[in-house]
């Protein structure tokens, strides 16, 4: 008879047991499903963020900035932007360009400051690069709201609205440090108010029009970023070639960094990292959801070493005895593993659409993460979890299955 | 008669000799006076009798230097007493930008905004245009006898010059240096050094007086430079290049409306 059927069977004579063994694995392989779900949906948040908000697909800088990036080095900075909006036009796998500059700046309001982050952005050329209506929460976008005198039409974030107790139609004046280190100031008149994904950009940072931010801060056709999306089906590395290649004829060019988003040290970085402590982290669990069935297979044995003997005598080889007690585990193993992933799968489902609010957690928080995450599943979060689980479960049982070849089917027979 | 005579010299001679005395005594006794140390109240009166005028009108150049190189701005000062300042900045960049001082509130105005920015508190530690020196520096309306209680440590040189050394201890709370030492110039009542401490006893800032001259019978340091030890890799230079004391000023010079217009 198919050792496979005996070993099913096997596994019916004490039902109670075999359930607590496949419950502890089920358990492991339930929570490692919800970890990686978990872990690509960050992933994918984070690889969102960054693209929409911080580095694009590609982005191009002047090579010292990051070095001096706390100290707001406007000087350092592409200049000719429109010249090398030009080019990038030429280059096939560009679809959609954001010239930027990233500034700080004051406000002093009620007695109180204020530490601001303000995006010049040209929002005409925002429209292909992303979507921003998605993200007003109340009001209009800044270039499509006529404001009088010397006010500039800008957008803020909703935490920082709330933090200064700013509705559409309020107006504040904002203290910056020039391209040459000088100050000037500007008088902003809110026109939306946004609702960034990120917590940390929600409570500082404002967008106001490209040419006004240049006027504020004497920076005359410069930039300090452009930041660049591909078409699809281009990798970012291809897109950032291409780039470097059409940049040459560029002015300025040897002081140009162009990089892609991946390449660039960010909190995505450190999640890859950190994903193979992640796998370590799985291994750990599953070990631990195993010692349930390496004890049920070691009560086991020594429970049935008459039936051991009775087999042997019968003519069983002892290799075919191994084999039969080992796939009563391993069946215990792929069931408690299917049971986990499904289970997994049944509560990461409506999780990927309502996601995790972690607003409370995420407060002062710097990283480029959401404050909601949607749990994504996945082949490595869903099928690998099986087999691997399945499989350290199965390898955990075979230790204690391997003593079967040092009892002696005489001695066997003689057990109680 | 021989022995009459003799006594009339004696006498004259003792007289002379006693009278020699006297005035020995007596000179002894002026120029010992000539070398006592006026007070502490006295020095630092005398060194405010320098630096605070009914008017004053100066063009200034500062120069401040940090990691990426240096910024110079000039300026046009307009001063009137202890409460009143109003800077207007000439140089290129900067020109028609102001900043006006009044009471223990500084206003800013900038040709680029629609409203005045009106520093007050905290907010008067900005530092101007990227230097060493804060609005809280150039604020402030009570003199150094109001705000301090001032105690002689010793005589010292600096720059082979011999100072005073005091120390100045905050009498309020609300004060930007709680503790201060400075370096008082002995002949000209000038301050040669000052060094700003914090109320946990950290140095914040630096002053050193390069070149004084004198104007009007006021001596006057016209090269400061001013370090911020809490910024690395930076200090500012003060060049005062014209000065005009108890000058007609415009009216109204230092009110908000003339700061817009």
């Amino acid at each position: 008879m198919n050792l496979l059927v005996i070993a099913w069977r096997n596994i019916g004579r004490n039902r109670r047991r075999s359930l607590l063994s496949l419950s502890a694995v089920a358990l492991a392989a339930l929570a490692i499903t919800f970890l990686f779900a978990y872990l690509e949906g960050m992933k994918a948040d984070i690889a969102s963020n960054l693209i929409n908000h911080y580095t694009g697909e590609v982005r191009i800088r002047h090579e010292k900035y990051e070095d001096f990036e706390r100290f707001n080095p406007l000087h350092l900075r592409v200049q000719d932007a429109d010249r090398v909006i030009e080019i990038l036009g030429s280059v096939e796998e560009v679809s959609a360009v954001s010239p930027r500059i990233a500034f700080s700046g004051a406000v002093f309001k009620d007695e109180r400051s204020y530490g601001l982050r303000g995006l010049g952005i040209d929002f005409v050329m925002e429209r292909d690069y992303q979507d921003l209506s998605h993200i007003l929460f109340r009001g209009s976008l800044p270039d499509e709201v006529r404001v009088e005198g010397r006010r500039v039409p800008a957008a803020v974030g909703r935490g920082l609205a709330d933090r200064m107790d700013l509705e559409p139609g309020d107006s504040f004046t904002l203290l910056a440090t020039t391209m040459s280190r000088g100050n000037n100031a500007m008088t902003f008149q809110i026109t939306g108010i946004l609702n960034f994904p990120v917590g940390s950009l929600n409570g500082t940072t404002f967008m106001a029009p490209l040419p006004a931010v240049q006027r504020l801060l004497r920076m005359d056709g410069s930039v300090t970023e452009v930041l660049v999306k591909g078409h699809e089906g281009f990798q970012p590395s291809e897109t950032a070639s291409s780039i470097a290649q059409a940049l040459t004829a560029a002015p300025q060019r040897e002081e140009l960094i162009i990089q892609p988003w991946n390449e660039i040290e960010s909190t995505y970085n450190w999640l890859e990292t950190a994903s193979v402590i992640y796998n370590f982290i799985a291994l750990f669990f599953l070990i631990l959801g195993s010692t349930v069935i390496i004890n049920t297979v070691v009560m086991t044995v020594f429970e049935r070493k008459r039936e051991i003997g009775t087999l042997a005598a019968l003519g069983m080889q002892q290799r075919e005895i191994i084999r039969l007690f080992f796939f009563e585990a391993a069946i215990m193993s792929f069931v408690g593993s299917l049971f986990g992933v499904l289970l997994g799968i049944g509560i990461v489902l409506p999780l990927s659409r309502t996601g995790i609010d972690l607003t409370n957690a995420m407060e002062g928080v710097s990283f480029e993460i959401s404050n909601v995450i949607y749990p994504e599943l996945n082949l490595h979060s869903t099928l690998l979890v099986l087999i691997y689980s399945t499989f350290v479960a199965s390898v955990a049982s075979y230790i204690p299955v391997r003593g079967i070849s040092k009892i002696a089917p005489v001695e066997a027979l003689r057990a109680e | 008669m021989n022995t009459k005579r003799n006594v009339q010299i004696k006498r004259k001679s003792t007289a002379l000799f006693a009278a020699v005395l006297l005035f020995a005594a007596a000179g002894h006794s002026i120029s010992a006076q000539s070398t006592v140390r006026p007070s502490a109240e006295e020095i630092i009166r005398r060194l405010e009798e320098n630096i605070i005028h009914d008017t004053a009108r100066m063009e200034a150049e500062m120069v401040v230097h940090d990691r990426f190189g240096e910024k110079r701005t000039t300026m046009d000062i307009y001063q009137e007493g202890r409460v009143h300042t109003l800077i207007e900045y000439t140089s290129r960049e900067e020109r028609g930008q102001k900043v006006l001082r009044t009471q223990d509130e500084v206003y800013l105005y900038y040709p680029d905004a629609a409203e005045l920015i009106r520093l007050q508190g905290a907010a008067l530690r900005q530092s101007m245009l990227g230097s060493d020196i804060s609005y809280e520096d150039v604020s402030g309306n009570k003199t150094i006898l109001e705000t301090y209680d001032l105690k002689f440590l010793s005589e010292e040189q600096v720059g082979g010059r011999p100072t005073y050394k005091l120390e100045l201890a905050a009498v309020e709370r609300n004060v930007a240096y709680p503790k201060r030492i400075m370096w008082i110039d002995r002949a000209g009542y000038v301050l040669l050094k000052n060094d700003m401490y914090s109320l946990s006893g950290r140095k914040i800032k630096e002053i050193v007086t390069e070149k004084v001259d004198q104007i009007d019978g006021a001596w006057i340091p016209v090269v400061e430079t001013i370090s911020d030890t809490l910024k690395s890799n930076s200090y500012t230079e003060l060049v005062l290049q014209e000065i005009k004391l108890n000058v007609r000023l415009p009216r109204n010079i230092f009110s908000l409306e003339q700061l817009s217009w």
